[in-house]
């Protein structure tokens, strides 16, 4: 079995009167990609601070390498390199100075890895932080925390700002990095984002770790929302009975749905039709929740 | 006993970070620090370094000689005592207040040092709390150093910059005191009495044995002095009315038997005073 290398027992955080989290148990093993799921202000953040010991428990323990995150975080943050869900960094200082003043911070880093990450990145380093886009900011905090090679990659919502084509760059540096042993740790909101690219995940929902498992078990919270648009009468019955569809109703020409699974049958069904437009997007986590465990889990995870 | 998950990478080709960039640069928390602090330098040195220069040419312009200095116990004189002590404490300045530098520190003294603790306090309480704010401490405190380290290498980056910006006052004081001062009043302050600690030192120009005869002598200075800032102190403690003060200033400092004065050193300031006032 793979030594872990992050490990939590019941770990609790309050702020004052506050929910942080309750009793988060968590274990990833060396070399794995784990995905931390939740929506916004379920509790990610707060277990990935306790993690790098940027804030203590209030009861409970961390352990990152084997090693008590509050014994000796040093020892810790020299084996992780970290993206944190928001951050601004130095203003006049351009990407290139800002790198470089975070690779020496780590007692340098490979000058020549470092410009692979920069080109890779389609990053311009001769321009000051604050001349950036909210996606090139982005970009200079994931170049910094992967520029020194780490064994841990402890990641909050990395890929905010991105745009398609840098996420993907950026999953093919994970697997990269995870094919060279690098464990990650990677806290996100949005499900098809872990759902590609973990092997593992935790789902966690109020503070609480809701469900751990492999991806796979993703599998039953995602879901589509179809709308499709007919240019005469709805045949809504037709579409009720379809393996997948749950929450259907019929607006005028309109037929929104619910759909779980495969979306093969139902755009077999529309396609017998006389079909206007077809619309199909995935949900936000907070829907997704919303759907699977009810408006009280929702509520509960944005307080 | 804890079990560590593998052992730590070893270390790829690293590119060698220069001492002169951990010094100033990017090479280390303080050498950014310094970096960073460039601007602050350049005004506090300028700023203070420009008034040691102006104030030197203005006071050695307006006092050249010991008849005009008599002017400064008359300006003092005619000051009310709470605005005397607002520049600083003149009993403690003795017969110094005499000469350029101790002039200066009187009247200046207490601005620089205002100066410089607003520095340090703007300075100190923007370094990690300016890092949280701006939203880049996270990154910071994720670095392989502990917190009091990163608190401790910006604390000793600010300290060089006050210790160099204060090195520089000094020097432009001993310039200032050379130049526009005058030797036989005992102006000219040395650079190795002024490297000690600028500001408060520029007050303590070395006394030089009394020549009789000469009305500014040092301890005529200094009595003279003493005597101003004792007429100011019991007028503040006594609460005189400011005529009275002017009577008392006219009949206090200004006309005492300068050249008459004793020798004696400068902690004996209060004995040197009473010497001359009987004497």
């Amino acid at each position: 079995m793979s030594t872990p290398v992050i490990e939590t027992e019941q770990l609790t955080k309050a702020y004052g009167s506050h929910r942080g989290i309750t009793e988060v148990d968590l274990t990833v093993t060396e070399g794995e990609v784990f995905g931390f799921l939740g929506p916004n202000g379920a509790g990610k953040t707060t277990t990935i601070r306790i993690l790098l010991d940027l804030i203590r428990p209030s009861s409970g323990r961390a352990r990152v390498f084997g090693i008590d995150s509050a014994a000796d975080p040093v020892a810790i943050h020299r084996r992780v390199g970290y993206v944190p869900g928001e951050f601004a960094l130095y203003d006049r200082l351009t990407g290139g100075q800002t790198l470089g003043y975070f690779g020496n911070l780590r007692g340098g880093v490979d000058p020549a890895y470092q410009a692979s990450l920069i080109e890779r990145f389609d990053l311009d380093p001769s321009r000051r932080f604050k001349e950036y886009s909210k996606g090139n900011k982005q970009k200079v905090g994931l170049i910094v925390a992967l520029q020194h090679r780490p064994e841990l990659l402890i990641l909050d919502e990395p890929t905010s700002g991105l745009d398609p084509l840098i996420q993907q760059t950026f999953f093919e540096t994970l697997r990269e990095a995870g094919a060279s042993g690098t464990t990650t740790f990677l806290s996100s909101h949005i499900l098809s984002e872990v759902e590609k690219s973990c092997d593992r995940v935790a789902i966690i929902r109020d503070g609480r770790i809701a469900q751990t498992g492999t991806v796979d078990a993703l599998r039953d919270l995602a879901h589509h929302q179809v709308e499709l648009r007919f240019a005469g009468t709805v045949p809504e019955s037709e579409f009720r009975s379809l393996p997948g569809v749950s929450d259907l109703v019929a607006d005028d020409h309109v037929l929104r749905m619910r759909v779980t699974g495969a979306i093969t049958p139902v755009v077999r069904a529309a396609a017998r039709h006389d079909l206007v437009d077809f619309v199909s997007r995935e949900p936000s986590l907070e829907e997704t929740f919303l759907a699977q465990y009810g408006r009280q889990a929702v509520d509960g995870s944005q307080r | 006993m804890t079990v560590q998950a593998g052992t730590p990478r070893p270390a790829a080709a690293l590119s060698t970070i220069p001492l002169r960039r951990r010094l100033y640069g990017f090479g280390s928390i303080y050498g950014k620090t310094i970096r960073d602090s460039r601007l602050a330098f350049i005004i506090a040195a300028g700023l203070f370094g420009g008034l040691s220069l102006v104030m030197g040419a203005a006071i050695g312009t307006v006092f050249p000689n010991p008849e005009a200095r008599v002017e400064i116990d008359k300006l003092i004189g005619s000051m009310p005592a709470s605005m005397v002590n607002l520049f600083g404490n003149a009993t403690l300045m003795g017969p110094k207040l005499g000469t350029l530098g101790g002039y200066m520190t009187w009247k200046y003294g207490a601005l620089f040092a205002l100066g410089t603790g607003l520095w340090s306090i703007l300075a100190l309480s923007g370094t990690l709390a300016g890092e949280a704010a701006r939203g880049s401490l996270d990154m910071v405190a994720a670095a392989p150093f502990g917190k009091r380290r990163i608190a401790l290498e910006k604390l000793a980056a600010h300290l060089t910059m006050l210790w160099l910006a204060m090195a520089i006052v000094a020097v432009t004081i001993v310039v200032s005191s050379n130049a526009y001062g005058t030797a036989a009043l005992g102006d000219p302050v040395p650079l190795a009495g002024s490297w000690r600690s600028p500001l408060p030192r520029c007050s303590a120009a070395p006394a030089r044995p009394p020549s009789r005869g000469s009305p500014w002598s040092p301890c005529g200075r200094q009595a003279a002095w003493t005597s101003a800032v004792r007429w100011s102190m019991s007028a503040r403690s006594t609460g005189r009315s400011t005529t009275s003060r002017s009577s008392a200033s006219t009949t206090g400092p200004a006309s005492l038997p300068w050249g008459s004065a004793p020798s004696c050193s400068l902690p004996s300031a209060s004995s040197c005073s009473a010497a001359a006032t009987s004497g």
